[in-house]
């Protein structure tokens, strides 16, 4: 027990130190990382994700995005509470799967957000979502044979909320392979200022005198305040308050709902970014041409 | 001993070389973003985030060095660029049979509670290439006559109903590779989002930076099926399916193809009556 305490705390000693190195990397360019950040992350993907490495291992960054892989297993990093596994050589398999208990894919998973210092009391919902695989043959003018469906991997899915707000940018993903260990993994939890989470609160307040804009052919359908921020694959650590609200379609068959993110001025808030986008120019497509008559 | 002057010529493409993204000429793209869907004459109504969506699929794709065909928005997008033909999806400005990969965003439809026979679509909207409403099931046919699709990603909402695959989603296969979409119903559906795609699209490609002459993958690179499998259900209400299907002469093939083809390497053309398809819900 100690000893998984001090592991644990020795974890959130490297992520701290280390996210102070990493914020401090903001270069465009691909860069090697110095021998003491890249030993930092290696042990860093030891002790808290359990990676074994195997041979040798290479570090770089760009734009403040740090990552060291031994050829097999990746582990990405961007600032305090983002990152990424994969392991290329379990990552595909499914009979090379986890086999264990969902309870028990939930505490292995809880030991892992614990170790990088997610808060116990952010954890909005733990689900172990299920991937079904089925196959069919189609003979020619005949009808299809389908076979039965099968269970494929199972994916721990983790969401979050901060005071009763929800963070739907925020998520933990993980697919362990048959001996535990981490065959894909994505953790986006960073930390919220506390400018972001007042302005979510003052959102939250004055969410009843807050009239979503009309939209042509819908109706609202939720309203709630939520804090975005910035993916996990990505360059930027931007973050919002805003009201969600989600639309309902007036024609029920119509498929994909409207959403607006809406300040506390009432006015669309600027989406947290991925990636710079290049500038493109607007262009028209000619119309086709007439048949002659 | 003596040192031979570099050649400025030499030196000048070795340094454009090192700042221009390799070129992975095997894989050209398109988009297509529909945001504008005005009740009269479309029915409404609009999804403004389906073009900072598109954007950030290209943005993905420009950074992986992948080659761009068309990147149509609103009125651009024609409905026939999914149906099957010459003038249609091998129109040369913008069929969606033009190029390897296509992502299209926009409404779909969605039955209340969807049966083995109930049809999947996709809606566009335009003043050409009328109807807006296309059929999946009888009117997409991609990879046939030259067509070059290999990857159809289709995000509307219900274009890949589970319980009506087989009566939609194999005739499309006619040289195509993988497709991806999601599976719900009229009170579980998709939202309207500036992420998923974005991120769909990071996944299919990855970003790798080279240090020191080894290549390190700062994002990794996921096959089609893995990349939708983490981020089909990005901004989903619950109940809904992100949903891959792949085609192939055997079984084992189809899942193959399913479970490990990826955009930047494509494997050979399928041929045969195999489909495999994997499915997880919210």
């Amino acid at each position: 027990m100690r000893k998984h305490v001090f592991r644990e705390s020795l974890a959130v000693f490297l992520l701290t130190l280390m996210g102070g190195a990493v914020s401090s990397l903001a270069a465009r360019a691909a860069e090697p990382l110095s021998k003491a950040d890249t030993a930092q992350l290696q042990e860093l993907g030891t002790k808290t994700f359990g990676i074994k490495w195997t041979g040798a291992v290479h570090a770089g960054q760009e734009r403040g995005v740090v990552a060291v892989t031994d050829g097999t297993t990746t582990l990405t990093r961007r600032g305090l509470r983002t990152f990424i596994i994969n392991d290329k050589k379990r990552v595909t398999d499914d009979s090379k799967m986890f086999a264990g208990s969902d309870d028990e894919l939930k505490k292995r998973g809880t030991r892992i957000l614990e170790a990088t210092g997610v808060k116990a009391s952010e954890i909005l919902e733990a689900r172990v979502l299920l991937q079904t695989t089925q196959s069919s043959y189609l003979a020619p003018g005949a009808a299809a044979k389908t076979e039965g469906p099968q269970k494929g991997r199972r994916t721990l899915l983790v969401t979050r909320q901060v005071g009763g707000i929800h963070v739907p940018s925020s998520r933990f993903v993980l697919n362990l392979d048959a001996s535990g260990r981490i065959a894909f993994m994505e953790l986006t939890w960073p930390e919220l200022s506390k400018e972001t989470l007042a302005a979510a609160q003052r959102i939250r307040d004055a969410q009843r005198e807050m009239k979503p804009p009309a939209v042509e052919a819908a109706t609202v359908e939720s309203a709630q305040p939520v804090v975005l921020h910035s993916p996990a694959v990505g360059f930027f650590d931007d973050q919002v308050a805003a009201l969600q609200v989600v639309y309902r379609p007036d024609r029920p068959e119509t498929g994909k709902k409207p959403v607006r993110y809406l300040g506390i001025d009432g006015k669309e808030v600027t989406l947290p970014r991925q990636l710079e986008l290049p500038r493109e120019e607007k262009i028209e497509r000619k119309s086709p041409a007439k048949p002659q008559s | 001993m003596t040192t031979q002057p570099t050649n400025p010529v030499v030196l000048l493409t070795g340094l454009l070389m090192l700042a221009v993204p390799p070129v992975q000429a095997q894989t050209r793209y398109s988009t297509g973003a529909v945001a504008n869907y005005p009740a009269n004459p479309c029915g409404g109504p609009n999804l403004p985030l389906t073009i900072p969506e598109a954007n950030n699929f290209r943005g993905w794709y420009g950074l992986a060095g992948l080659s761009l065909v068309t990147r149509w928005e609103n009125n651009n997008v024609w409905g026939s660029d999914f149906r099957d033909g010459a003038a249609a999806d091998q129109e040369p400005s913008g069929g969606s049979d033009l190029p390897d990969v296509y992502f299209f965003t926009g409404h779909g439809i969605c039955q209340n509670a969807p049966t083995a026979t109930d049809s999947d679509f996709l809606v566009t909207c335009s003043t050409n290439g009328r109807p807006d409403t296309t059929n999946i099931g009888t009117s997409s046919r991609w990879g046939n006559a030259g067509g070059h699709l290999k990857f159809a990603f289709i995000d509307a909402s219900c274009p890949m109903d589970l319980v009506s695959l087989g009566n939609n989603w194999f005739n499309p296969f006619q040289g195509l590779h993988v497709a991806t979409g999601h599976s719900g119903n009229a009170t579980h559906d998709t939202l309207d989002s500036e992420t998923r795609g974005g991120q769909f699209a990071a996944y299919t490609v990855g970003y790798k930076i080279h240090v020191l002459s080894f290549d390190i993958e700062l994002f990794p690179e996921l096959s089609a099926t893995w990349a939708w499998m983490n981020t089909g259900l990005i901004d989903v209400q619950s109940q809904v399916c992100a949903v891959t299907i792949a085609n192939d002469a055997t079984r084992q093939a189809a899942e193959n193809r399913r479970d490990n083809e990826k955009v930047k390497s494509p494997m050979g053309r399928p041929s045969g009556n195999w489909y495999a398809w994997r499915w997880t819900c919210n």
